[in-house]
């Protein structure tokens, strides 16, 4: 039978995930895995492949059928908005998903914001939702990294980001003034594999959900 | 975007379809179409565009925007066709509108949708498929399924499986489970999503005692073999999702060994489309990530134009029958002749075009050198009334029509 496919993410999500995929027993904790050279970890019996790609791409090769599962952040599910099917909440690489302005603004909320204002953001698709919701017309601006450098470049009124303890926001003298979500790592299927290959997804769906079970209970 | 950038563009979400694809769609059509035909299900063809008050029906108010409207010189509001149901509906209802009659039809059609365009999703796209008009009963549910599973046979596509569910038993347990009607909205969308995380978020936010919620997370995920129809009567009080199941129970019944053995049971399973009551399905195949038949019952729809008839239908999406049939077709290009003549021989080349066509065979009279050259079989008519017969690896020269078209037959077949 045909392995059960599984991409992965590297950056952040990247140990955690790894973590808990070993103590799942489905591979074993290599201390020197590069992520940058290696792309495809498997259980002995090759019955499950672990893809290693970038977070933003897990939706796309989970909603294509490309792998069958992924796991993936809230926010770059949301962020993608491709149709798959959400599995599991797994518990791991929680953070917050914030409006930011820098420490000297007299912006304390999101309706503070003059029609217009610039935000600067990896998160576009987010970003418009979230504002739209709140009737604020401003004008996004999709950077691919270092966004807390664009308030203080002037390229940007405030910004929307994740942050886990907020350290770099304080770094950079900048500061949250609305949480838009908490998001978490999810276990995602393809919506036809969901079908197809249920028993197995249902078995790792057990089999992760006990590692987490385990965690909460320590 | 200028005028230039837009005259050798299609608008997003359409296609062409060349040479190959077009046969192989055509092919398709035809081998359902005869399906359908012997199964006694007559074709109907309804209008590219309905007012927007039909089409409305079928996409219910909060789905409207996906049709692509534009306005008549008297102000009317007019439509494209957004699914191939509910015209047939006005139809069905103004039409035939005898009490006990049974309607069996079927439809072959393009149909418009303003979606993104994604994987599998097109903004038109072409659906084969019937209606099963004026029964109930679960023997016509039985019956438009097992015309399903023989349509996946018919084309030939062995790895197909079918989902059956019945969306009234969601409904029934939503109902009875204490939630307010905006949890079940929710949960509906949830369902819909096959979004568990969120399923089970708004679960645990509705403070349900633990054990009704365990219940509730597990109904509403159930999803196996024919058995889990049974373990779900054990778990569910609500009397709505007792008959659903007794009627899903009673089509698996009805279907023969060979279709059921392509069943799994997907008590969670929800339509996009809002006018489904009743037991629904999905066919679909390991290969291509999406759905390629879908269908179920729709007792109110009809209703809604004036006539209460209880219905039962399916659709194949024929792009996606495509995409599975394409990666197995043959090289579908097809076999032309090529004749060609020297002046002033061009009466005697059409003469064995006309022989060549009664054989059986495709036959064209060049009309320049490129389409000679580029010929797989190209036969010359020379000055002296013979006829010099190229292919990619043979020449030869033949004294009579009758030698040609030999030829030709031995060639191809």
């Amino acid at each position: 039978m045909d392995p059960i496919k599984v991409a992965v993410p590297k950056g952040r999500l990247f140990t955690p995930v790894l973590k808990m995929l070993a103590q799942a027993g489905f591979i074993d904790l290599e201390p020197d895995l590069d992520p940058e050279r290696r792309l495809m970890l498997s259980t002995p019996d090759g019955s499950w492949q672990f893809l290693l790609v970038k977070p933003a791409d897990v939706p796309v090769y989970v909603e294509y059928g490309a792998v069958d599962l992924g796991v993936a952040g809230k926010d770059v599910l949301l962020e993608a908005g491709r149709e798959l099917c959400e599995l599991v909440d797994l518990g791991i690489g929680k953070c917050r998903l914030i409006m930011a302005v820098p420490d000297d603004s007299p912006i304390t909320k999101a309706t503070d914001l003059l029609p217009g204002s610039r935000i600067a953001t990896k998160f576009p698709r987010i970003s418009r939702s979230f504002f739209a919701s709140h009737g604020i017309q401003v004008e996004i601006l999709k950077l691919n990294g270092s966004i807390e450098l664009a308030p203080k470049a002037g390229l940007a009124t405030a910004i929307v980001d994740i942050t886990e303890t907020g350290s770099t926001l304080a770094q950079n003298n900048l500061r949250v003034v609305e949480e838009i979500r908490t998001v978490s790592a999810r276990l995602v299927s393809n919506k036809i594999s969901y079908k197809v290959r249920y028993p197995l997804i249902q078995e790792m769906v057990k089999r992760l959900s006990a590692v987490q079970g385990e965690k909460a209970s320590v | 975007m200028t005028k230039e950038d837009l005259l050798l563009q299609r608008p997003r979400g359409t296609r062409d379809y060349l040479a190959g694809a077009a046969d192989l769609i055509r092919e398709i059509e035809a081998t359902i179409r005869e399906i359908f035909r012997l199964w006694g299900y007559s074709e109907v063809i309804t209008p590219t565009f309905e007012y927007m008050e039909v089409l409305r029906q079928g996409t219910g108010p909060e789905s409207d925007e996906m049709i692509f409207r534009f306005f008549d010189r008297e102000g009317n509001i007019l439509g494209l066709r957004s699914d191939a149901t509910t015209p047939i509906a006005r139809l069905a209802a103004t039409r035939f509108n005898d009490e006990n009659r049974i309607l069996r039809l079927a439809y072959l059609t393009n149909i418009f949708r303003y979606v993104e365009p994604g994987m599998g999703r097109e903004r038109e796209f072409h659906q084969a498929g019937v209606e099963l008009i004026g029964s109930s009963s679960p023997k016509a549910d039985a019956e438009v399924i097992q015309l399903a599973a023989t349509v996946f046979e018919a084309l030939g596509i062995t790895g197909y499986a079918l989902d059956l569910g019945e969306v009234s038993f969601s409904l029934g347990i939503l109902e009875d489970s204490g939630l307010s009607p905006r949890e079940q909205r929710l949960i509906r969308g949830a369902l819909l999503n096959k979004d568990f995380v969120t399923l089970k978020e708004i679960l645990a936010a509705a403070h349900l005692p633990s054990e009704t919620q365990e219940q509730l997370e597990e109904l509403l995920a159930l999803r196996g073999g024919v058995e889990v129809i049974s373990r779900a009567k054990e778990l569910t009080k609500s009397s709505t999702s007792q008959a659903a199941l007794e009627h899903l129970e009673a089509v698996c019944e009805l279907l023969p060994d060979q279709v059921l053995e392509r069943v799994r049971i997907d008590l969670g399973m929800l339509k996009d489309l809002e006018y489904y009551t009743g037991v629904v399905f999905e066919g679909y195949v390991a290969d291509i990530g999406y759905t390629v038949c879908s269908g179920g019952r729709y007792d109110r729809l009809i209703g809604r134009f004036g006539a209460d008839k209880p219905a039962v239908g399916f659709g194949f999406g024929l792009e996606r029958l495509l995409e599975l049939k394409a990666a197995t077709a043959e090289d579908q290009k097809q076999r032309v002749v090529v004749v060609d003549y020297n002046d002033p021989l061009r009466e005697r080349a059409q003469e064995l075009a006309a022989r060549l066509r009664e054989a059986g065979h495709t036959a064209v009279v060049s009309l320049n050198k490129t389409e000679s050259k580029e010929a797989e079989l190209n036969v010359l008519v020379t000055a002296d009334s013979r006829f010099e017969i190229r292919t990619k690896d043979q020449e030869r020269t033949a004294i009579s029509l009758d030698e040609v078209v030999d030829f030709v037959n031995e060639l191809w077949g």
